[in-house]
């Protein structure tokens, strides 16, 4: 083939320009550490990153979520250990004053002891979780959910969250669960008649509260049970969302992103053919009979 | 019959015509960088008159060109201008829907997670607030997304304007040299300058629109757009092209004028920078919009469904909580939070019972599964996964521009490689050719020292 001068620099120039684009884009990898700037360097990669990207941030939500539970479910178990132990009180209070040899004034000592117990007991109900809002009360949270006379006044809804796709979970157990509001065993009303009968000054009335102190203080123990068992699981959850989390970072750096090694070696590699074609710039035009 | 005087004449046509070479080779030299430039080769023949005939004499200057390799030229600056012209069009889509901060993506996951948020506790003003924030960054994305393709649309438009306009002066210029060649070559003048320039014109052309060119014999050409109109016609008479906005797309159609008539060249241009550009504008940018618009459509439309059903803190239902959209065609650009809850945290309806607020959230939570349900694409997809897709047709689009590009590229250097081979000056011969007609000059002034000699010998003959 007839080779022309404008043929060799015209070849030297496409040889500078594309080095050139190849040195840039190396040097992008490099300082990025991405292979995949846009979605046109590689778009099937690029789409499945962003997949991993909401993947990853849902993942996040997902652990803030179950956080967030697990918090509101560990201060309603302090405080049914609280109503446990204010029941083990009054059972206590109830087998003393049951026995012949105290007299009508040690049970009224008694008997404003057990008004207190009932009084810290429809205090405990009332506790306020995160952001104010009532533990036990239903959706009608912004409200305490048992009057000063201990009734309920609140709703049974239970809200839940959801702490895996498609996966929701309660974040409260209900009032029914820990108390049974209005029920005969209800542990405020059952405080109230033991209260009464130590007032009154009647055994028999005395001793028929110990049963039902004994199913109030074991439907607590149950919705400790519950409020254990559901930590557990959001615990699962949150250990779940946090791996969908790490995972879906790798996945994303697996899939758009270039090793450092590698990226130093593209960057030389381009470098070094960027500064040939300038050499060879550098010793156009050829040798030519013009020189003579 | 020979005479001394008849070799005085040969060894002077022997120096006009080597001169001539010299001529011709010192304008090949000095064009050796010019585009456009075809080398000259100097056109000397023989004169035999008589025998043993009178020298030589230069004819005239040939241009050297290959008529095959200069159509394929034509042909790879055509596929060339439009590859480079679609893949610079298409190129903002990268940018529309890359990583860059504020994308439309991240913008989605969010605005969902706000939500997410929200239901955990839904009579948290704070994340009322953080939930509206964030829809209107979405709304803002939505809009800014549409806006720039809007743009981009637009930016293509105006270049097909000013491109028309600029090739109508070339087609000019192109007529006019055909009669100047025509009227400098019946004067048995030289015109291959004038033909290399109307040559590089023509190649100009080709990059914007596809064309054929008919020689005549004369001089003038025939330039044909590809589907065979006439552009410019062997008398010197013009047919340009036009553009005109088409009501009901806005967008710029290109025309032929002819006869005062304006007729649609849509389909003639099938390479050339115009072909790219509206292939770009009228494929790759309007489907991405329409699908970004499809999407802003059934994501504001399934959003309101659910959210109007709901009930605020302040126990009011149906409001909205983007402003309705009446069709998909646009819809991305009117995304916007609605007016009823603008500013109103209270307003997010994240409860079912107006009865049990603050703390019912479950209608937070059907429109925290909004973000799973098959809302876009007929119902077959998520809002994530329909962006995902037009996100990744939209790196396919680009990607293949770029690929078709660099293969146009490729071909366009190698045409062009062939041509200069051919056509193109080499310092090397020129050095060659001027060494070669100063020997033969100075032969013809050894030829008149010669027979001036031999004249000086007859002269002293009668001494």
């Amino acid at each position: 083939m007839r080779v022309t001068d404008s043929m060799l620099y015209e070849l030297n120039r496409i040889n500078i320009a594309k080095s050139r684009e190849e040195v840039a884009q190396a040097q992008e990898t490099l300082t990025t550490g991405r292979r995949v700037q846009d979605p046109s360097d590689d778009p099937a990669d690029f789409a499945a990153a962003r997949r991993e990207r909401s993947r990853e941030a849902r993942a996040a939500m997902h652990k803030e979520s179950a956080e967030r539970a697990i918090a509101n479910l560990q201060l309603t178990d302090d405080t049914l250990s609280n109503v446990t132990d204010i029941l083990n009180r009054a059972r206590e209070l109830a087998t003393q004053t049951a026995n012949d040899t105290l007299n009508a004034g040690d049970r009224l000592n008694a008997a404003s002891e057990v008004e207190e117990l009932r009084q810290q007991l429809i205090s405990l109900a009332n506790t306020q979780g995160q952001g104010g809002a009532y533990l036990f009360a239903g959706y009608l949270e912004d409200a305490p959910p048992f009057d000063a006379s201990g009734t309920f006044v609140s709703d049974q809804n239970v809200r839940e969250v959801e702490v895996a796709p498609g996966v929701r979970m309660p974040m409260k157990i209900n009032a029914q669960a820990a108390f049974a509001p209005g029920a005969p065993d209800d542990p405020i009303a059952v405080l109230e008649n033991l209260s009464t009968a130590l007032r009154a000054d009647d055994v028999p009335a005395i001793r028929g509260t110990l049963d039902g102190l004994d199913i109030a203080h074991g439907r607590v123990s149950d919705a400790r049970g519950t409020t254990g068992a559901l930590i557990a699981a959001l615990d699962v959850a949150q250990s779940v969302a946090d791996r969908v989390e790490d995972e879906a970072a790798i996945r994303q750096t697996e899939l758009v992103g270039e090793s450092d090694v590698d990226a130093y070696f593209a960057f030389n590699q381009a470098q070094t053919a960027l500064n040939t074609a300038v050499q060879i710039a550098g010793e156009l035009p050829p040798p030519s009979l013009a020189q003579r | 019959m020979t005479t001394v005087f008849g070799i005085l004449n040969l060894g002077a046509n022997g120096m006009r015509s080597h001169a001539f070479g010299t001529q011709v080779s010192s304008q090949n030299a000095s064009n050796v960088g010019t585009e456009g430039y075809s080398r000259r080769l100097a056109h000397i023949d023989p004169i035999a008159a008589q025998s043993p005939g009178l020298g030589s004499r230069a004819v005239g200057q040939k241009r050297v060109i290959d008529p095959y390799i200069e159509r394929r030229l034509l042909g790879a600056r055509s596929m060339m201008g439009e590859s480079s012209a679609r893949a610079e069009a298409l190129r903002p889509l990268d940018e529309a829907f890359g990583d860059e901060a504020g994308n439309l993506a991240d913008a989605l996951d969010a605005f969902e997670n706000a939500i997410a948020d929200l239901s955990s506790d839904p009579s948290d003003l704070t994340r009322r607030n953080s939930v509206l924030t964030l829809a209107e960054q979405l709304a803002y994305s939505f809009r800014a997304t549409s806006d720039f393709l809007t743009q981009r649309r637009e930016d293509i438009n105006g270049r097909i304007e000013d491109e028309v306009a600029d090739l109508n002066g070339k087609l000019e210029e192109i007529a006019r040299l055909g009669q100047e060649i025509a009227k400098t070559e019946l004067s048995e003048l030289e015109a291959s300058d004038l033909r290399d320039r109307r040559d590089q014109l023509v190649r100009e052309v080709a990059d914007v629109v596809p064309v054929t060119v008919l020689e005549q014999e004369d001089g003038p050409i025939q330039l044909l757009l590809g589907g065979g109109q006439s552009l410019v016609t062997a008398d010197g008479s013009v047919h340009p092209l036009s553009t005109q906005r088409n009501p009901a797309t806005s967008n710029v159609d290109v025309f032929r004028i002819s006869a005062g008539v304006q007729e649609n060249v849509a389909s003639s241009l099938t390479s050339g920078q115009l072909s790219g550009w509206i292939d770009a504008r009228d494929g790759g940018l309007t489907s991405a919009q329409n699908a970004l618009d499809q999407l802003a459509f059934d994501f504001t439309t399934a959003y309101n469904g659910t959210h109007s059903a709901g009930y605020g803190l302040d126990g009011i239902t149906g409001r909205n909580l983007f402003e309705t959209i009446g069709t998909a065609s646009g819809a991305a650009s009117q995304v916007q939070i609605s007016s009823a809850v603008d500013g109103v945290p209270e307003a997010l309806a994240a409860a079912t019972d107006p009865t049990l607020l603050p703390g019912d959230n479950r209608n937070a939570l059907d429109l925290q599964a909004l973000a799973t349900s098959s809302i876009a694409l007929g119902s077959t997809a998520t809002a994530g996964e329909a962006l995902r897709e037009l996100i990744g047709d939209a790196g396919v689009t680009v990607s293949d521009a770029l690929f078709r590009e660099e293969a146009s590229e490729s071909a366009l250097e190698q045409v062009s490689t062939l041509r200069e081979s051919v056509s193109g000056a080499s310092t090397d011969e020129e050095m060659v050719n001027l060494m070669q007609f100063q020997r033969s000059y100075q032969t013809s002034l050894q030829v008149i020292q010669t027979a001036d000699e031999m004249l000086a010998e007859l002269i002293n003959l009668k001494r």
